[in-house]
């Protein structure tokens, strides 16, 4: 296996640990009342001081990560990580705004945690352009 | 990344530390208004003195809990109807003559029922009883009898409540205490008690016929309890000798710690007496045994005593949240405490109105009498 397989094959495992994490810890949250009130006292603090500021990082999240890929396909073809980094921005977008805080407490986990799965996706992204190089 | 993505992706962070900046929440600025003084109006210092000149107040941490014997409360051969805590074999035998019995258990979330519950028993979530809109307190009681009313409680239901944690149960039963069920017991114990009694749990869920009509003007108990922060502020204008009592850790009462992620602030409501009851911000270890049933009150009562909690004194206890309090108060009126009241709001909302208006709402920060007392008006 090359090495920049090897490490496609390491983020999407951290990825797909997230997303399982992020999963259960809805259960989590359903059975142990600290954590609920912790996670329900976070997300209105959040939601209060940057709730207004989700839907235009979003937005501008997806515009760079466009405009980077549409430079870096000018120089060279783009791999797989790069079109799974640009659905993961749009599915960021999309989610950022069907999740909300009265709707969905742990909102702001997710949101934090999405943001954390496109990093990756990016650092994968850019490592595999540094590889290719 | 070429040199123009990056400075993209700058400017653009720039732009959200920038908002990030600009907090305009009322948290931010409402903490920001808080203002620190140690002046007493000649009111409250009279006030204080007369309770410090009538008390002595606790100084140090208690010994552990760990350090104390097992003992109890409930007496098997010898629990009256009166009583509010009933060991597993008493509610075993009431199950099987009172067919109108209704076992309940309080719990925050469904996964121990699920696993495994008393036959018969229906679920009561603690978060049917409370939200987050009502700052954690009780709702307000027309949408608490609805709580009660789909599980088939009325007025004239015989209750038996428990649970994983004995201050989830007690929080569960006195919220039908308060509504006005006139048979509100609890388990003397965690749900293990039952199994330990010889008894198998079951994951059976009963039928349930929901009722329509309580039966009674509700709440039925409003004198025994003091919901918000206002309403504390009123009872104790009303009543200028009631004391108000804190069953919280004695670190939380020293204000070295909130107890909670989620209260940011450390302290107690200014005037408030300390009751030895809890150990940390989830238990009530010094009027608990391990397994959850209620320690013989003895040990704790004397202690109150030399802190001016006495039987014949109106008072009102209050906690974090409204659960610990609740432990308390079944075993203080088990054990002869009968002027007695729970307040709800407690900790939580008394920090979130102080943040406000420090003035209508003042806090007392450290133990009363020693060099770290203050007050925040």
């Amino acid at each position: 296996m090359s090495l920049v397989n090897k490490k496609a094959l390491i983020s999407y495992v951290i990825e797909g640990l997230l997303v399982f994490v992020l999963y259960r810890m809805q259960h989590f949250y359903a059975n142990h009342l600290g954590f609920m009130r912790s996670i329900l006292h976070r997300s209105r603090k959040f939601d209060l001081a940057y709730g207004h500021w989700v839907l235009p990082f979003a937005c501008s999240l997806l515009f760079v990560i466009i405009i980077y890929l549409y430079r870096k396909k000018q120089k060279q073809a783009l791999v797989i990580a790069d079109y799974i980094l640009l659905l993961e921005a749009f599915l960021y977008l999309a989610l950022s705004q069907v999740f909300s805080y009265p709707h969905i407490p742990l909102y702001y986990v997710y949101l934090i945690g999405g943001f954390v799965i496109i990093a990756i996706q990016w650092l994968l992204a850019w490592k595999t352009k540094c590889e290719v190089r | 990344m070429n040199l123009q993505a990056k400075f993209m992706i700058l400017g653009l962070s720039a732009c959200l530390l920038a908002a990030c900046g600009q907090q305009t929440t009322t948290e931010n600025t409402t903490s920001e208004s808080k203002t620190e003084s140690v002046t007493k109006s000649p009111a409250t210092e009279s006030k204080a003195e007369a309770i410090s000149s009538e008390v002595s107040h606790p100084t140090t941490a208690p010994e552990p809990s760990s350090k104390l014997p097992e003992s109890h409360l409930v007496d098997p051969s010898n629990i009256k109807d009166t009583d509010f805590f009933v060991d597993a074999t008493w509610l075993k035998k009431a199950q099987e003559e009172n067919k109108d019995l209704v076992v309940v258990e309080g719990a925050y979330g469904n996964e121990s029922y699920q696993k495994g519950h008393i036959p018969g028993a229906v679920l009561v979530d603690t978060n049917d009883v409370e939200s987050l809109e009502s700052d954690w307190n009780l709702l307000p009681a027309d949408q608490l009898v609805k709580t009660f009313l789909d599980k088939g409680i009325t007025k004239d239901t015989p209750i038996v409540v428990y649970g994983d944690d004995i201050n989830a149960a007690c929080r569960v039963a006195f919220a039908a205490y308060y509504l006005g069920v006139d048979d509100v017991k609890i388990l003397d114990g965690k749900k293990a008690v039952w199994e330990k009694a010889g008894y198998e749990l079951s994951t059976d869920e009963p039928e349930v016929k929901a009722a329509t009509d309580f039966g009674a003007e509700y709440p039925v108990r409003k004198d025994e309890f003091i919901g918000t922060s206002d309403d504390l502020l009123a009872a104790k204008t009303a009543n200028p000798d009631l004391l108000v009592v804190s069953i919280r850790s004695f670190d939380e009462y020293a204000g070295k710690t909130s107890g909670y992620d989620y209260i940011d602030n450390a302290g107690e409501i200014d005037g408030a007496l300390w009751a030895m009851a809890s150990e940390s911000s989830a238990d009530v270890n010094y009027i608990a045994n391990l397994d959850g049933s209620i320690r013989d009150p003895e040990y704790v009562l004397e202690n109150w005593a030399k802190w001016g909690i006495t039987k014949d004194k109106a008072i009102t206890f209050y906690c974090g949240t409204g659960w610990r309090n609740t432990t308390v108060f079944f075993m203080a009126k088990q054990a002869g405490f009968k002027n007695i009241s729970v307040h709800d709001g407690g900790w939580y909302e008394w920090d979130m109105k102080h943040q406000k208006d420090p003035g209508k709402y003042p806090v007392q920060i450290g133990v009363p009498g020693t060099a770290d007392f203050k007050e925040e008006k």
